[in-house]
């Protein structure tokens, strides 16, 4: 199974190399030149860059079509809010990364039996259940939320690198996992299931692994997110959002690596623009939706990935992947 | 006891309202809709409109029913329009990139309800002589559900009566079976289509305008009523509006249960009983692999 040509894999190591860097220096200096309006916008970005990259495990990758991500990434999120003032942050960081791949476990046991469609509905039925039980439980603040969520002694610009440094590792994970026989094998997964298990493959863990991978993902960007914004609400877990990490995968173009956070980097601003305009948000964000599946079905990074590829000798690996 | 039962049923049918338009499209257009929660939410609003100028408190019983008819036609006559426009387009799309595309115009709906109509939670007041409860053989009902249990009925009724008895229910029924067969034949499938959703949407328009009275309308509405929607269809078996209407009035009856005896359940037990069913019959209760049933 050796879908990533060593040449363009060691393409996207040298260009990683070179990025690597950079990215390095933007974090450390960003803090020093925006406002600090601006330095949230970007942390919303960096997380839903996270929550993207893992959601496209099941899109992506191994064709789960999860319909319920927003409920582990408020999983993670309210497991930091519950114990943010006992558990110091890296350690509660870990502990909603864990917490949610649990439950994503527990979730992607019974769903994994179902295919297609039926899989979109049972993860959009469990996830929805999970926001009413929120919602309805008073020890976890019920309708309101948790707020005054603090993270330890660490000052805003803490915050930042924090976010910062965890979701840059936590991508490099993800590219690392994605190109390797696990990741390849989930994308024969989505080619042809049935003959993957003709040839002795074991589907179902594969399946389980991949969900409780992208949940794991999505928690640990809900505890980010839990940080940064110092409260949570079960909005956060309603089935509406859940369309959102899906929508940037879209947008960017599911058949690639990078095609999720050049997603999230355009909705999460393209939000943020529309913001003023209660309405308007949800009618552009849905009218793109349907254009891109009607007209840019490969995404963004597939409609400028041949001309980006060229650029740089397939060293983007924009043109890696499907 | 037997009261909230009564209650329930009551919700059942209205939730078959919006359930059966959805299945029915399904089966004949292979697409499962997210934006049938909009034109439900769309019915409401299109009773608020209506009813709006009048008194806050009373509302006359023929200006309801006429605002309800008129409100459920209107929603068709857009459903009309975005079946031209936008799901032409979608059918021809895989499940999932389809399920996206219906996502894609739930979002638009919603915004646009959100742009004339605001966030803020409107209300219609039950029209006279309905907002009341009588006591029937000592169970206490509520007359309101009544009404809906007799409007799910004469719905039911005619769908079945529609499907199984009219010209044009044998060609939406062989449409669902093989769509190209028909095409092959002569049938005019765009035509069919065409008319499958927009009756899909006026029923869930009328589902929509005779929730006016039980809910607070906001553009949220779409949202959380598609998601009942949908349990009760997969519930159901896909495509089937006698499953539907099973599913939909068990599911009723055990969400008003839930509310009088235990409220923390109330909405949860939709995602109970859908996962208690599909782990044991995953095609749904009444399950017919293609084609309407």
């Amino acid at each position: 199974m050796r879908a990533v040509l060593p040449e363009r894999r060691a393409g996207e190591a040298t260009v990683l190399g070179f990025a690597g860097p950079l990215i390095a220096i933007a974090v450390a200096v960003i803090p020093s030149v925006v406002s600090g309006a601006t330095m949230f916008l970007m942390e919303q970005v960096l997380i839903q860059i996270l929550f993207a990259t893992s959601t496209n495990f099941l899109f992506g990758r191994s064709h789960m079509p999860s319909f319920g991500q927003a409920a582990f990434f408020g999983t993670g999120a309210y497991t930091v809010a519950l114990l943010y003032s006992h558990v110091p942050v890296a350690a509660l960081l870990l502990l909603a990364m864990a917490f949610s791949a649990v439950c994503s476990a527990l979730i992607a046991a019974v769903s994994v039996r179902t295919r297609g469609i039926i899989f979109a509905n049972v993860t959009l039925a469990l996830g929805q259940g999970m926001y009413l039980l929120a919602f309805k439980t008073s020890w976890v603040g019920g309708e309101n939320g948790i707020p005054g969520i603090t993270a330890g002694s660490l000052s805003t610009r803490g915050i930042w690198y924090l976010t910062g440094g965890v979701v840059v590792a936590a991508v490099a994970v993800c590219w690392v996992i994605y190109h390797s026989p696990f990741g390849v094998t989930l994308q024969a997964l989505r080619e042809d299931a049935v003959r993957l298990e003709f040839l002795g493959v074991r589907v179902g863990r594969f399946r389980l692994a991949a969900f409780t991978l992208a949940g794991a993902g999505a928690g640990l960007a809900g505890g980010l997110f839990a940080y940064t914004a110092g409260i949570v609400t079960p909005g956060t877990m309603y089935w509406t959002q859940s369309g959102y990490p899906i929508l940037m995968i879209l947008v960017g173009g599911m058949g690639f690596f990078w095609g999720p956070a050049v997603g999230a980097i355009g909705v999460t601003l393209l939000l943020n623009q529309l913001s003023g305009h209660p309405g308007w948000d949800l009618v552009i964000l849905g009218l793109v939706l349907i254009g891109v599946l009607l007209f840019a079905p490969r995404g963004l990074v597939g409609l400028f990935g041949s001309w980006f590829g060229r650029l740089s000798q397939k060293g983007l690996g924009v043109t890696a992947g499907s | 006891m037997l009261g909230s039962v009564f209650a329930g049923i009551g919700d059942g049918f209205l939730l078959f309202l919006i359930a059966s338009g959805l299945t029915l499209i399904f089966g004949v257009m292979r697409i499962l809709n997210f934006s049938h929660g909009g034109y439900f939410m769309l019915g409401g609003y299109f009773v608020y409109q209506a009813v709006a100028s009048g008194s806050p408190i009373s509302l006359p019983l023929p200006l309801f029913v006429l605002a309800v008819v008129g409100g459920a036609l209107a929603v068709g006559v857009v459903g009309i329009a975005t079946e031209r426009l936008i799901f032409r387009k979608i059918y021809r799309l895989s499940d999932i990139a389809s399920l996206l595309g219906t996502f894609g115009l739930l979002l638009v709906i919603e915004g646009v309800a959100e742009i004339i109509w605001g966030v803020n939670p409107m209300s219609v007041p039950f029209p006279t002589a309905l907002g009341r409860s009588i006591v029937v053989g000592g169970v206490r009902v509520g007359t309101y559900s009544i009404v809906l249990i007799a409007v799910g009925i004469v719905v039911a009724v005619g769908l079945w009566a529609l499907l199984w008895r009219t010209a044009f229910g044998e060609r939406a029924r062989a449409v669902a079976e093989d769509r190209y067969v028909c095409e092959l034949a002569g049938v005019n499938t765009a035509l069919v289509s065409t008319s499958v959703f927009a009756l899909g949407t006026v029923l869930a328009g009328l589902g929509g305008a005779l929730a006016t009275p039980l809910i607070a309308l906001t553009p949220d509405v779409a949202t959380a009523f598609i998601i009942e929607a949908f349990a009760i269809v997969i519930v159901g078996g896909l495509g089937s509006i006698s499953g539907a209407m099973i599913a939909a009035i068990g599911f009723g009856v055990a969400d008003s249960l839930a509310i009088t005896y235990y409220p923390p359940l109330s909405g949860v037990i939709f995602f109970i009983l859908m996962f208690v069913v599909l782990l044991v019959r995953p095609q749904g209760l009444v399950s017919n692999a293609r084609g309407l049933a």
